[in-house]
């Protein structure tokens, strides 16, 4: 197995964006670095599905975004979870879940035949 | 503006991603430094990471697109472009919206013109027109007689003024003498009416009995001065007298118009002063309130008034009769009223076939758009969005049908107003107007809201997982979906047969007023009527002399068969009655004989009608002035006096009410006349020789080998050999004034009946679309049946069960609402009961077998489904 990090899977992006801003509020780079970390650099994000995600998942309406000063005294544009936001959240990481542990029972059996 | 806006847009979402980009690198660079990098390493590092960043922007502007959905305009562009990819269905739904809210804005324009329309008046809302009614006699929206009215004026205080007037035509002359609609009026008239002269100045006081001055209408003023503010103090010649133009007044609210305004309002032409003094009730009175005086209040007064009237004259023809009011604005729509609230009612219904019809179409729509419904949400729509895009798009829809239902208006108003030209006495005033426009755009949006609720509130439920899994059909279909255009269906139905039995009785009304025998033979009848100026012709004898001498030139004309001449030919315009009593035994003082209908004729009248003589002798030429008074009755009249016992021929009665009335000797009777109107015979019709009760205006009756309506030109020569300067006016045929005598009925007939036939092809439309969506949803079930051994009529009867339920509902309810609204029509009607058994069955048939065909049509494609076509495209 290599320890290359792996590209995100379509979809999948949206929750773990959710997820991240669920913290707290926060700009696009803060989140792509964000998530590499939580999944101890196993997870890399791709700037080019991350823009247009957050985009997808604005107009939505489940997160909207605010120009503000970053950690460091510049001008970004900040993301936070909206109210409908965490309802996805929840629906989201629930099927999420179901959907890891039948694919993991499917795995298992076929590691057995 | 609009591409300002995208453009602006657009820009600053650029300039925001160019920003957030940027700052992205910048981190990402100064994460690198931080792990030892030199700074131009770390910047094409993160450079490299961050890949291509056009093509990232282009994605992120792909994201936004592809929801389309940023605000109202994109959602509007969106239906626009969906519409335009279903042509079928845009073009079906725009032209059902367009027919009904067309058909609203026709409707509203004349109901503005009818009840908000605005005269150049000031507060024409405290007007009041005052008439006289003869309760015993059941006569009401009587005239009033100068001393009557003279009474009034002196002793009211509830009014700011009152006025009176009398309209009656004029002769003007010059080169090219012509006969204009004039008015004798007291002083003050004009200002009561609260118009505003547009030049020069109104009557004076003390101008009330002046010969000398007239003020001229707007129209005239217009078209035979050209607008000249400089034609006061100019002199016209009016019946012969040469007069002053004082002033101009505005054009006047329907049949309150005259061309030529004059004073002297207490003579009339033809009336003897005596007959004036004793209660002649001539004029129509106005009176304006007074500041803080109700319409009650003023009525209460004149009550008090007319008693001391009936005290100081006693004798008087009008004596015993009471007083009423009638708001002026109210008073001018008159008895169209009650057609244009069943104009109104009925267009409204239509309205509601409408919006079903669209309604019903939308929701076959929506359910067509599952799939694409389902796969928007799935990738992130929220269900609002959805609504909104249903919302916007049922309005988009609804805005198109009004922007097409307002120039079918415009282009269909003319038609109508031309239609409605001699039965609506505002038709003038009839335009398309901003608030006619706003009532149109109004009903644009509710109509847009109501019809698209439904549907958005459906698609916006749209389960995402089953939607993408059937691949947008369903086999079951949607049961709800359904059951509620089953109930759009049955409103559609009942509505349509409220209407169509609505068009059947007032079209059945319509013809049988139309067969009602008249009494004369109105074929190949030439009229045209004359009026003598006082000027040339003072008297009765010069009077006479003049129309003995234009009957035989008529006679003596090329193509004439028969010619006379009356005051007025039957069913044309306006009609006198007088008191009349036996003259044998006690007779009953003047206040309370009964009125009847008085015409004078010349001799010929009835041979030249074709009116049979049935007892006695028409008049003669020895019949004059000097003989011994004489009349002719009609049949009713005579039955009426053998009823009380009397033998009719030489029978002596008592008639008028100059000198207390006049006695005369019943020589002829004739058969009844349908003179008033085709609706029924007059009870009581005298008629009498033009030598023994001269008029001024007569109409020329001519009966023509030709065609009737040739003979105008050789009508003028003929008239202009004995006097080239009387005009010739309101020349027309005898059928055309039987026809015109209908025209309200006609109207309202005609506009039904367009209506009740959109409606159900409407219904029709309707009733297709739910059976062929149903039929297109089950092509599969279908076709399973049909393989397992289901025959074709047994799939027929299948889809037929589908609509037939709703429909057969439907035609119950349009039965019971139809019974309900039944005695509102009552007074509309004649001779025809509302609720007519073979009208209502037949109208029930009618629209059953349209029903029946238009969902038959798609039935049998369904019967035709091959069964292994269907199950492969499953």
């Amino acid at each position: 197995m290599s320890t290359r990090p792996l590209d995100l899977l379509q979809g999948t992006l949206d929750l773990l964006i959710l997820r991240t801003l669920a913290l707290q509020p926060m700009h696009g780079w803060g989140i792509s670095q964000r998530i590499q970390q939580m999944s101890e650099d196993v997870l890399r994000v791709n700037q080019g599905s991350l823009y247009p995600a957050l985009n997808r998942l604005e107009t939505a309406g489940w997160i909207e975004s605010e120009w503000g000063a970053s950690e460091n005294n510049r001008q970004a544009k900040f993301y936070r979870l909206t109210r409908a936001g965490e309802k996805q959240l929840r629906a989201e990481s629930e099927s999420w879940a179901r959907m890891t542990a039948a694919v993991g029972k499917i795995l298992k059996g076929s590691e057995a035949l | 503006m609009k591409a300002l806006l995208t453009w602006l847009r657009r820009h600053r979402l650029e300039r925001d991603l160019e920003a957030e980009f940027g700052f992205h690198l910048d981190r990402e660079t100064e994460a690198g430094m931080a792990r030892g990098l030199p700074r131009d390493t770390a910047r094409a590092l993160a450079i490299s990471r961050f890949g291509a960043a056009d093509a990232h922007k282009a994605d992120v502007r792909q994201t936004r697109e592809s929801f389309a959905i940023d605000g109202f305009i994109d959602d509007i562009r969106a239906s626009l472009r969906s519409f335009r990819r279903q042509p079928g269905f845009c073009a079906t739904a725009v032209l059902t919206l367009a027919l009904g809210i067309g058909a609203n804005t026709a409707i509203f324009t004349i109901v503005n013109a009818a009840f908000f329309a605005r005269y150049p008046l000031d507060s024409p809302e405290r007007l009041v027109r005052l008439y006289g009614q003869d309760e015993p006699r059941n006569l009401q929206q009587l005239g009033m007689s100068a001393p009557r009215f003279q009474l009034l004026r002196d002793q009211q205080t509830s009014f700011a003024s009152i006025d009176a007037a009398t309209f009656l035509p004029f002769t003007l002359g010059g080169t090219e003498p012509a006969q204009v609609n004039g008015a004798s009026t007291t002083s003050s008239f004009l200002q009561t009416f609260g118009a505003r002269p547009l030049a020069g100045r109104f009557f004076l006081p003390d101008e009330e009995r002046d010969a000398s001055v007239v003020v001229i209408g707007e129209s005239l003023w217009r078209t035979r001065y050209g607008a000249d503010p400089a034609v006061v103090g100019r002199v016209l010649t009016l019946d012969g007298t040469p007069r002053t133009i004082v002033g101009v007044a505005p054009r006047m609210p329907a049949f309150w118009d005259a061309d030529v305004w004059a004073a002297n309002p207490f003579q009339f032409p033809g009336v003897g002063q005596d007959a004036i003094e004793r209660g002649f009730s001539y004029l129509a009175a106005v009176g304006r309130l007074a500041p803080g005086v109700s319409e009650a209040e003023a009525r209460g007064e004149l009550d008090v008034l007319l008693g001391r009237y009936r005290a100081a004259y006693p004798s008087n023809a009008d004596a015993a009769w009471t007083g009423a009011t009638v708001p002026m604005l109210e008073d001018i729509v008159g008895t169209t009223r009650s057609s244009i609230l069943a104009l109104l009612a009925a267009v409204g219904l239509l309205m509601v076939v409408a919006c079903s019809n669209v309604a019903n179409l939308l929701l076959v729509r929506a359910s067509s758009r599952r799939q694409e419904i389902g796969l928007r949400l799935a990738i992130g729509a929220s269900r609002g969005r959805i609504a909104r895009q249903f919302l916007v798009e049922s309005l988009a829809l609804s805005g198109l049908g009004a922007a097409a239902g307002a120039m079918l208006a415009w282009w269909a108003l003319p038609a109508l107003v031309e239609l409605a030209r001699n039965n609506l006495a505002f038709v003038a005033e009839i335009q398309l107007n901003l608030p006619v426009l706003g009532a149109t755009v109004l009903l644009a949006v509710v109509t847009g809201l109501l019809v698209g609720a439904y549907p958005a509130a459906q698609g916006s439920q749209t389960d995402v997982v089953s939607s993408l899994r059937d691949g947008g059909r369903s086999v079951a279909g949607a049961p709800k979906g359904h059951r509620v255009r089953r109930v759009i269906l049955a409103t559609q139905v009942a509505v349509s047969l409220v209407l169509l039995i609505g068009a059947g009785v007032l079209v059945a009304s319509f013809l049988k007023l139309r067969a009602q025998p008249p009494g004369f033979d109105s074929s190949q009848v030439f009229v045209a009527g004359i009026s003598l100026p006082p000027g040339t012709y003072p008297d009765g004898p010069s009077q006479e002399r003049f129309y003995f001498r234009l009957a035989a030139a008529l006679r003596n004309a090329p193509g004439v068969t028969q010619a006379t001449l009356a005051q007025n030919a039957p069913l044309g315009g306006p009609f006198s009655r007088a008191p009349y009593a036996s003259a044998e035994g006690d007779i009953p003082p003047l206040s309370e004989r009964p009125l009847g209908l008085t015409r004078s004729v010349l001799p010929g009248y009835f041979a030249t009608l074709g009116i049979p003589l049935l007892a006695g002798r028409d008049f003669s030429e020895r019949d004059t002035a000097n003989q011994s008074p004489v009349a002719v009755v009609s049949a009713a009249t005579a039955r009426r006096l053998e009823s009380e016992g009397r033998p009719v021929l030489g029978h002596r009665i008592i008639m008028g009410s100059s000198g207390g009335g006049q006695v005369m000797e019943i020589v002829g009777v004739v058969g009844d006349v349908r003179s008033v109107t085709l609706a029924s015979t007059p009870d009581v019709e005298f008629y009498r020789p033009v030598q023994q009760r001269g008029r001024p205006f007569m109409q020329m009756i001519v009966r023509t080998s030709g065609r009737a309506d040739a003979f105008e030109a050789t009508a003028r020569q003929v008239l202009a050999s004995i006097d080239p300067s009387l005009p010739l006016t309101g020349a027309t045929t005898l059928d055309a004034v039987v026809t015109q005598s209908l025209a309200q009925q006609r109207l309202l007939f005609i506009v039904l009946a367009v209506f009740a036939g959109l409606a159900v092809v409407l219904s029709a439309v309707g009733i297709y679309g739910v059976v062929a969506w149903y039929v297109g949803q089950r092509t599969t079930e279908i076709g399973v049946r049909m393989a397992m051994g289901a025959s074709r009529a047994r799939v027929v009867r299948g889809v037929l069960g589908q609509t037939l339920g709703p429909v057969a509902l439907g035609l119950a309810i349009g039965v019971v609402v139809a019974a309900s609204l039944a005695r509102s029509v009552q007074g509309l009607l004649f001779q025809v009961s509302p609720l007519e058994p073979a009208l209502v069955a037949a109208s029930t048939a009618t629209l059953a077998i349209i029903a029946l065909i238009a969902s038959a049509v798609p039935a049998r494609r369904a019967s035709r489904v091959s069964p292994a076509e269907a199950m492969r495209s499953a």
